[in-house]
């Protein structure tokens, strides 16, 4: 640790002495008996119960099965991009609706809000899959899976962002009232990006969702990662290998999601180092 | 001060939190090149005042007016508005995700439609000016306040403003600040910018105003000349709090 940063752990406990000291490495190593236990027993079950056989991992060395996956692992990229992108967007702009001074655009948006956040996403998928086609309305697969996701996290993200705008201190307002900005220009300018900031946890947690939610494309038939990990169930009869491969890879998108958000807060300009301007009057 | 239309003119001001009466029938003129002081107890509606002259708070009733014209309400004029009169606050309020040549330039690239080139041209010699150009490709956060408080006035002034609000700018600092920024408020006052200055710091009251304006419980108690105020204040109000300051 660097003279200047301060771990969140610091920062939350006082330095240990010399007892406690004793007590966590006794505790380290108490707990990576037991994490080792654990992992054996499973291993061991998974080996009494032949789910290490070669059977089941010998079409993993075959290259159609990876180019199979591949195959669902870009579906589930092209769904997850597409419905973030829509619900990044949809979720500023509902999250201005709601906050607007207009009352009937307030009260309309905070109820698009309310509904897409409350209804879990299976049954909008459903909806789209199932009633909107009965309306003549013929939508793709893709559509069909990525418009209810997207619609879903949008109520999400737009508290999301919300709680944000609220987070910047007024005095930035003013302050940007006072030289002349428009309230309209003083939100795009001053407001959104710092509210942006302040979010991207939130933000990278409810993009995971978003890929997460795309999993259940199996529902309208979108070769996705998670569909084409059932035919290959089906084909090879292997479930836990092919699920526990499958599993690692969510993980990796995820993964990356987490770095780019990351990176993408870190260029997106200039470093706040403190946020301590709030105003008394 | 002898244009006969004040830069600033507030006519029987009210103003409510709730069922507090914040303002009690507020009349005051600022002519051109006038530096006025606002000072009295804490919760005396100094700041409400200075605040509702760029309409950062709204007043019940009576009437403001900016160069004999009244005060826009929203829109278009009131950004128009806002623009001509600077306004210096308490916590800075340095746009924190901009640079410091940024947080100049934003108003006049933004609202006056300055070229770019112009702005920073421009920007920078207002930095040089307040003190703090080497800093200028830093972020708010770090700089002192007495640093961050002079980019504040550097970017009030980068809107070549009519008239100036300070509220309270000198109240956040640590006191080995307070003078740098002081001096820079002094300069202005000399080249004859109109000042509205809500402030504890009476040496500078007495200094540079032209007028103090003593408030408690949302009123104008007493105004005057600073030797008037200072060495004779009339109300037993201004003398108790004039007391209270000098006090130890």
């Amino acid at each position: 640790m660097s003279a200047h940063t301060v771990s969140m752990r610091d920062a939350l406990y006082e330095a240990p002495g010399p007892k406690t000291r004793r007590l966590t490495i006794v505790g380290t190593i108490l707990s990576l008996v037991l994490v080792g236990i654990g992992l054996a027993l499973v291993v061991r079950q998974f080996y009494v119960s032949g789910q290490l056989d070669a059977k089941y991992w010998v079409f993993f060395t075959q290259l159609h099965t990876w180019r199979y996956l591949f195959d669902g692992f870009l579906g589930t990229i092209r769904v997850a991009a597409m419905a973030g992108a829509i619900s990044l967007l949809l979720g500023v702009l509902l999250m201005l609706g709601r906050i607007s001074n207009v009352r009937p655009l307030s009260a309309v948006c905070r109820v698009i809000i309310d509904f897409f956040r409350g209804v879990p996403s299976l049954l909008l998928i459903y909806f789209f899959y199932l009633v909107i086609p009965q309306y003549g309305i013929r939508l793709s697969a893709f559509w069909m899976i990525t418009l209810p996701v997207a619609l879903a996290a949008s109520g999400v993200l737009a508290e999301v962002f919300r709680a944000g705008v609220n987070a910047v201190p007024k005095g930035q307002t003013e302050a940007a009232l006072s030289i002349g900005l428009t309230p309209g220009k003083t939100m795009v300018k001053i407001v959104l990006p710092q509210a942006l900031r302040i979010v991207v946890p939130s933000l990278i947690s409810q993009l995971v969702v978003v890929v997460k939610d795309t999993t259940v494309a199996y529902v309208v038939s979108y070769p996705d990662l998670m569909q084409n990990a059932r035919v290959l169930i089906t084909t090879h009869d292997a479930v836990v290998s092919v699920y526990l491969v499958v599993a690692v890879l969510y993980i990796l998108v995820n993964y990356a999601i987490n770095q780019l958000s990351i990176t993408m807060a870190r260029r997106s300009g200039n470093p706040i180092v403190s946020r301590t301007t709030e105003n008394p009057t | 001060m002898a244009n006969n239309t004040p830069v600033i003119e507030l006519k029987h001001v009210d103003k409510h939190y709730g069922s507090l009466h914040v303002l009690r029938d507020i009349n005051l003129a600022v002519h051109k090149g006038e530096v006025l002081v606002l000072i009295g107890p804490s919760g005396s509606g100094k700041s409400t005042l200075c605040r509702t002259i760029n309409r950062l708070e709204t007043i019940d009733s009576g009437q403001i007016l900016i160069e004999g014209e009244p005060l826009p309400q929203e829109g278009k004029e009131l950004a128009q508005m806002r623009a001509e009169i600077g306004m210096v606050f308490q916590s800075f309020n340095l746009f924190a995700h901009k640079t410091i040549l940024q947080n100049v330039t934003l108003g006049p690239i933004e609202v006056l439609k300055t070229p770019k080139d112009v702005a920073e041209r421009e920007a920078m010699e207002l930095l040089r000016r307040v003190g703090v150009a080497e800093q200028a490709a830093k972020v708010p956060a770090q700089l002192s306040g007495g640093q961050q408080q002079r980019v504040a006035i550097a970017r009030s002034l980068a809107m070549h403003p009519k008239a100036m609000l300070f509220d309270e700018p000198t109240s956040a600092l640590d006191p080995e600040m307070i003078n740098e920024v002081l001096e820079v408020m002094v300069e202005l006052a000399r080249e004859g910018m109109t000042m509205v200055v809500v402030t504890h710091e009476m040496n500078f009251a007495r200094r540079v105003s032209n007028r103090v304006v003593f408030m408690a419980d949302g009123q104008i108690v007493e105004e005057g000349t600073p030797s008037e105020f200072f060495d004779h204040p009339q109300t037993a109000r201004a003398k108790d709090f004039l007391d209270s300051i000098r006090g130890h």
